[in-house]
């Protein structure tokens, strides 16, 4: 058995169909393996999508095998694996298999996710700037509000079409906020370039979005 | 190379211990990958750690054994991290952990073969000289033996220094675990290895399953490895940067604190 072969061979028993005896005569400790592995590719579902759980029954084994089968784990960081499972959850959703809102709930999630460990840096230069860790989901659910009432162990199915802006403030803490055409209007400018002063601060929405860290006003 | 002391592994539930205040710790070691692409909070530990101790960068994902090329992304975020902590020297594993582009996620034993040592080189070679930081080579904990190798494990890992001129993380808990799973005499291994390339040690604790022990990192590290760390120690004749890897079911950090304290008693009675 050359080195290609070995490799190989220790894949196609870890995620494929190989019953490991090419890698080891004793099952039982290829077993360990093989339990570790897989160990790892459930656990960061299980991380990554807390609240989905609270909105589905999952037996994550079983969607973990499922869903590495179709998207296959090809990055070194364990987190980046799970990033296409909302595709997987929508590719169930359209085959009627799971409720779409499960798919929205887990884009939020890692959106999140995203948000909570960018790099991105707050701008410090005099002027007003959008949020660079602003990440921006256009839901056909009330994500936020139907992931809020289910901490209150209550599920509730919130059909409502909104676009939804997360972002990490100069504390650090998640802020989560609905937009409507007015802070559109006022934050689409800013995607592209800081204004040196704002249009008009005292502006009620422009106010609430320096207020929840969405908007960064720097005089 | 400066010894930094006994240090432990930075994991999550001690964040709040360093955010606070200084643990009795000399240096930490963090797991690359937690921080390569991970800004805010991690980030923030990170900076107020580099303010108290020293940091070196153990990485699980550079996949040495596997034919698959070296990902110049992961390099390059490796470099940044490595630049930022000012890691006197960084280490990974003698193992794959992907092929054909799939990653385990796991330590994989890879075939002890002159191709693997001719690749494993290679790849180091050009790690080294890409990094510009010394590279320390961990030997695994593995629990299964292919038929195919071709040489013994300190043979393997003496002509890949021989080709590389890398140092060695020797992890005195897997050469223990491996002795009792392959029935071989862990003292004589280690006298096989060469030692004057062994830079830093690591020593944890595993779990006994009656048939085969595992190299869980989830308990005190056991008498039997603190012995052979006392062993270890007399033949190097020199103290040796030491840690404390403590990954599954975390204690407290004055547990840890305490196992410190035991291996710098050991160091500080034979030295």
């Amino acid at each position: 058995m050359n080195l290609n072969q070995y490799l190989n061979s220790w894949e196609n028993y870890l995620v494929g169909h190989d019953n490991g005896e090419s890698i080891s005569a004793n099952n039982a400790r290829g077993l360990i393996y093989k339990e570790m592995v897989w160990g790892h590719y459930e656990g960061t579902l299980e991380k990554m999508f807390p609240r989905l759980l609270k909105f589905q029954n999952f037996d994550w084994a079983d969607v973990a095998r499922e869903y590495f089968t179709l998207y296959p784990p090809t990055s070194y960081d364990l987190n980046q694996l799970s990033f296409q499972f909302p595709d997987f959850l929508l590719l169930k959703a359209n085959l009627e298999v799971l409720p779409y809102y499960l798919y929205e709930i887990a884009l939020y999630e890692i959106a999140e996710f995203q948000v909570y460990t960018s790099h991105e840096k707050s701008p410090d230069g005099i002027g007003v700037y959008l949020n660079p860790t602003c990440q921006f989901l256009d839901l056909k659910y009330d994500v936020a509000k139907m992931i809020q009432t289910s901490e209150k162990s209550e599920i509730e199915i919130i059909k409502k079409p909104n676009l939804l802006c997360i972002a990490r403030n100069h504390d650090g803490l998640l802020k989560f906020i609905e937009l409507n055409a007015q802070a559109l209007e006022l934050l689409l400018p800013l995607e592209d370039a800081p204004l040196v002063d704002p249009i008009d601060p005292n502006d009620e929405t422009f106010k609430k979005l320096v207020a929840e860290g969405i908007i960064i006003w720097n005089k | 190379m400066k010894t930094l002391g006994v240090g432990i592994g930075l994991r999550r539930s001690h964040h709040k211990d360093f955010l606070n205040g200084l643990p009795q710790v000399d240096w930490l070691e963090v797991i690359s990958e937690n921080f390569m692409s991970m800004g805010g909070h991690q980030e923030n530990i990170l900076n107020k750690i580099l303010e108290n101790y020293p940091v070196i960068c153990h990485g699980v994902e550079l996949s040495l054994g596997s034919l698959d090329p070296l990902n110049p992304y992961y390099l390059k975020s490796l470099k940044s991290l490595i630049e930022k902590t000012k890691s006197p020297w960084f280490s990974d594993h003698l193992c794959f952990t992907s092929n054909n582009k799939v990653h385990f996620h796991d330590l994989i034993p890879t075939l002890r073969c002159s191709e693997s040592v001719d690749l494993i080189s290679t790849k180091i070679n050009h790690i080294q000289d890409k990094m510009k930081t010394p590279f320390a080579l961990e030997n695994i904990s593995y629990y299964v033996e292919s038929a195919h190798h071709e040489m013994s494990e300190p043979e393997f890992i003496q002509q890949i220094v021989k080709k590389t001129g890398c140092y060695l993380l020797l992890d005195v808990n897997n050469v223990f675990v491996n002795s009792f799973n392959h029935q071989y005499n862990a003292l004589e291994y280690i006298k096989s290895l060469p030692l004057d390339q062994v830079i830093q040690i690591h020593l944890a604790g595993h779990f006994d399953r009656g048939d085969v022990l595992i190299d869980t990192h989830g308990d005190f590290v056991n008498q039997q490895v603190w012995d052979l760390f006392s062993e270890t120690i007399k033949l190097l004749k020199r103290p040796v940067s030491t840690l404390i890897e403590w990954d599954n079911d975390v204690p407290e950090i004055n547990i840890l604190e305490s196992e410190v304290l035991k291996a710098k008693n050991i160091l500080g009675s034979i030295l």
